[in-house]
């Protein structure tokens, strides 16, 4: 899941973020992301299949790995305070990268690796599922959808709560179901 | 028709494929001198067919310049005119649409597929052969003048699709959109003066 990150991918990665800061990412070239990058063209087929598997790495790799061990340990609240926090970071790009929709959405990726890294948690964990249809991936499938949805209506938003506060929110809604706040509100 | 407008229309035609070949090197990560052929014999294939059909066309059904009466004559003029200032407008409006691919690695050759984004220079080729074959242009001229100039845009546009991107299709339909169009001036003042 962790991956390794070599100077032109960085480059490239850096050259394209740059330009989705002025143009929609559907209409940048290939030519303009390596230009800026200071590369021959030919270069980036090396390395990526198309603009959308770079942006999914800069997803993977800049936003999920940080995150990841502290994730895989079981250090939730500080996991996701790096995503939140790596994401503000460069917000104005993933606010630009959002608004990506249909075959290479923003949300089908951030749904995927989301839905990866919780899979991985439930790996080998014993679940006491109430029934065979409820099985690891539509669990993974849903948590991945609620908490990809909510993190891209912020991130749409223009991130108007700080990073911290955003990861209290997840935390919440993580921790607490529909009929536990229901239970709440009607005290 | 004189040698230097049967270069022009050719050139004006080979356009079109080098437009759409510099899409196809736009997603090369390395140019395969067997992709390159491919393209080549696929691009060639289709003139040196498409061609010969159109001037068969005329043939069979006796339309040339010589076999016509005087109106018959102008009309075959008039319809050749029409032919390569018809292809000439959709090579411009294909310009003035300019439109985006997706740029994604694909180094192999789908033949089918190539066959499919090719097609319209299978039209183009018939209706071109119609075209001369009104005029009675010499077929092998035609020939050798189309398939040589088809081969050098399939060679430049992959290079150009490669080194360059996509972006320079629409110069290729703008270019050869104007040469045509002003070829057909051309043939215009020379037919009706």
């Amino acid at each position: 899941m962790l991956q390794a990150r070599n100077s032109v991918d960085v480059a490239i990665s850096e050259s394209f973020k740059e330009l989705a800061l002025t143009c929609s990412i559907e209409k940048i070239t290939i030519k303009e992301i390596t230009d800026k990058a200071g590369l021959i063209r030919p270069t980036f087929y090396n390395h990526f299949q198309d603009k959308y598997e770079l942006l999914e790495w800069i997803i993977q790799s800049d936003i999920f790995d940080p995150a990841l061990v502290l994730a895989q340990q079981g250090y939730l609240d500080e996991a996701l305070l790096i995503i939140y926090t790596n994401l503000f970071k460069e917000k104005n790009f993933y606010r630009r990268a959002s608004h990506l929709e249909g075959q290479n959405s923003f949300a089908g990726m951030i749904r995927a690796d989301l839905k990866s890294i919780i899979l991985d948690a439930l790996e080998n964990k014993d679940l006491k599922l109430p029934n065979g249809w409820v099985t690891k991936d539509r669990l993974a499938d849903y948590h991945a959808g609620y908490i990809a949805d909510v993190s891209i209506a912020w991130i749409k938003d223009n991130m108007p709560i700080s990073p911290k506060e955003m990861s209290d929110v997840m935390n919440f809604m993580l921790k607490n179901s529909l009929l536990d706040v229901l239970k709440v509100e009607g005290k | 028709m004189l040698l230097h407008e049967i270069i022009l229309i050719a050139i004006g035609l080979s356009l079109e494929i080098f437009a759409i070949v510099v899409c196809k090197g736009a997603v090369f990560s390395k140019i395969r001198k067997k992709a390159l052929f491919e393209l080549i014999a696929i691009f060639a294939a289709w003139q040196l067919v498409t061609v010969t059909i159109g001037n068969l066309l005329v043939d069979v059904l006796d339309l040339t310049i010589t076999s016509a009466n005087e109106k018959g004559k102008l009309l075959l003029q008039i319809l050749s005119i029409i032919i390569f200032g018809g292809i000439a407008v959709r090579m411009l409006f294909e310009a003035h649409k300019n439109e985006d691919i997706i740029e994604s690695r694909e180094d192999s050759i789908k033949v089918n597929n190539i066959l499919q984004i090719s097609a319209i220079v299978g039209l183009n080729g018939l209706v071109a052969g119609v075209g001369f074959g009104f005029m009675e242009t010499s077929m092998i001229k035609q020939l050798i003048i189309l398939v040589g100039v088809s081969v050098l845009a399939v060679i430049t546009g992959i290079y150009v699709g490669y080194n360059y991107g996509y972006r320079p299709k629409t110069r290729g339909y703008l270019l050869g959109g104007l040469i045509l169009l002003i070829t057909d001036i051309v043939l215009s003042i020379r037919y009706f003066n």
